[in-house]
């Protein structure tokens, strides 16, 4: 049984068969990551991403195969509108937004409002939200997917 | 499957005949091939010999040092759960947590109508939650398995065939820890007086276990 699986950097990528698959290292910006090659050869699909943010913070990292960053968290009291900076990455695909009144249970607003994101820029874009009411107090969660 | 023991004292003695030796090394020769083949096409194979076939680890007692232009795939326990697959990249960078929890079933007793949930982690034992509700009783979503310590993250949207001004999507509130110390709910609220939603949603909820 292994003990551990090192992979050193490959060149090119391995060949599969119609049976075979590969997982192999290869070197992207000067970071050796992990590499999936179905069959075939078919395309290889790049399997992991230098850094990671995970916490217990309001703004956190992670990555999905391809590579994509995604990328949540919270924005407290933001203005309106507010520009908010994903990092890292180069690229937002999708961002979707949802308000959070906070202590909503105990302090009903008395009208509606939504929050989008605008002026989408690399990995930037805006808050805006609708100004029916002042709320005293508004969170923002964002949910992002994003190019490495 | 069983093995012939491996022997490392063949031949035992220097003075050893081949005639003598010939026996065991055979054996010795036989394990080896029999035990390379558990994960491995045999090396004898005419056209793939020696590639993997699977590969099982081992679990290790902590990070495993990696060097330059190399990454490291290993497995160690999390605490209070199970085995897991660790990933480190070059110059010992900080271990990232590849796979985390387990996948399972999800409890058939739910309370609220046309729920449907579904849980998947990403790297970073952060957990995501997603799926669909219809109408939520006591406007409040559960997250099951409740092991959030954390929600970063909630996201929604309708799923509506007639959109129009009064369809829009749901704010949220997270409710207090339960007392477990865990977030196991979300409230969805769409209107004065915490008004359940009428239309179907799509929910992500994204939250860190750690």
């Amino acid at each position: 049984m292994h003990s551990f699986l090192t992979l050193r950097s490959q060149s090119v990528d391995p060949a599969t068969s119609a049976t075979q698959c590969a997982l192999y290292a290869k070197t992207v910006n000067s970071v050796p990551e992990l590499f999936f090659r179905p069959n075939n050869s078919q395309t290889p699909i790049q399997m992991t991403y230098p850094t990671i943010k995970s916490d217990l913070s309001d703004t956190q990292y992670s990555f999905i195969a391809g590579p994509m960053i995604v990328y949540a968290g919270k924005i407290t009291n933001p203005t309106n509108p507010q520009n908010v900076v994903l990092s890292p990455g180069s690229q937002l695909l999708f961002v979707d937004l949802v308000v959070s009144l906070v202590d909503e249970k105990n302090a009903i607003p008395t009208s509606l409002y939504e929050a989008a994101a605008i002026n989408m820029s690399g990995t930037s874009f805006d808050i805006k939200y609708q100004t029916v009411i002042t709320p005293s107090s508004i969170n923002v969660y964002y949910f992002a997917v994003g190019l490495v | 499957m069983t093995y012939i023991p491996y022997d490392p004292n063949v031949p035992e003695f220097v003075s050893d005949s081949l005639e003598e030796s010939q026996p065991e090394l055979l054996n010795n020769f036989l394990t080896l091939y029999d035990i390379f083949r558990r994960n491995h096409t045999p090396i004898d194979d005419p056209n793939v010999p020696g590639n993997h076939t699977n590969i099982q680890l081992k679990e290790q007692l902590g990070a495993i040092q990696t060097d330059g232009s190399e990454i490291n795939l290993y497995q160690k326990k999390i605490e209070s759960s199970t085995n897991q697959l660790f990933l480190r990249h070059q110059g010992n960078a900080a271990e990232i947590p590849y796979t985390c929890y387990q996948i399972y079933g999800l409890t058939p007793d739910n309370p609220n109508k046309g729920q449907r949930s579904y849980f998947t982690f990403l790297p970073g034992k952060i957990l995501m939650y997603f799926g669909l509700f219809e109408t939520l009783k006591d406007n409040e979503l559960t997250l099951f398995p409740p092991i959030a310590k954390k929600i970063i993250s909630v996201s929604c949207g309708l799923k509506t065939s007639s959109p129009s001004s009064s369809t829009f999507k749901a704010r949220v509130s997270i409710p207090a820890v339960n007392p477990s110390g865990f977030f196991d709910k979300v409230l969805f609220l769409r209107s004065i007086g915490l008004k359940t939603p009428s239309d179907p949603q799509f929910y992500i909820v994204l939250a860190n276990i750690d």
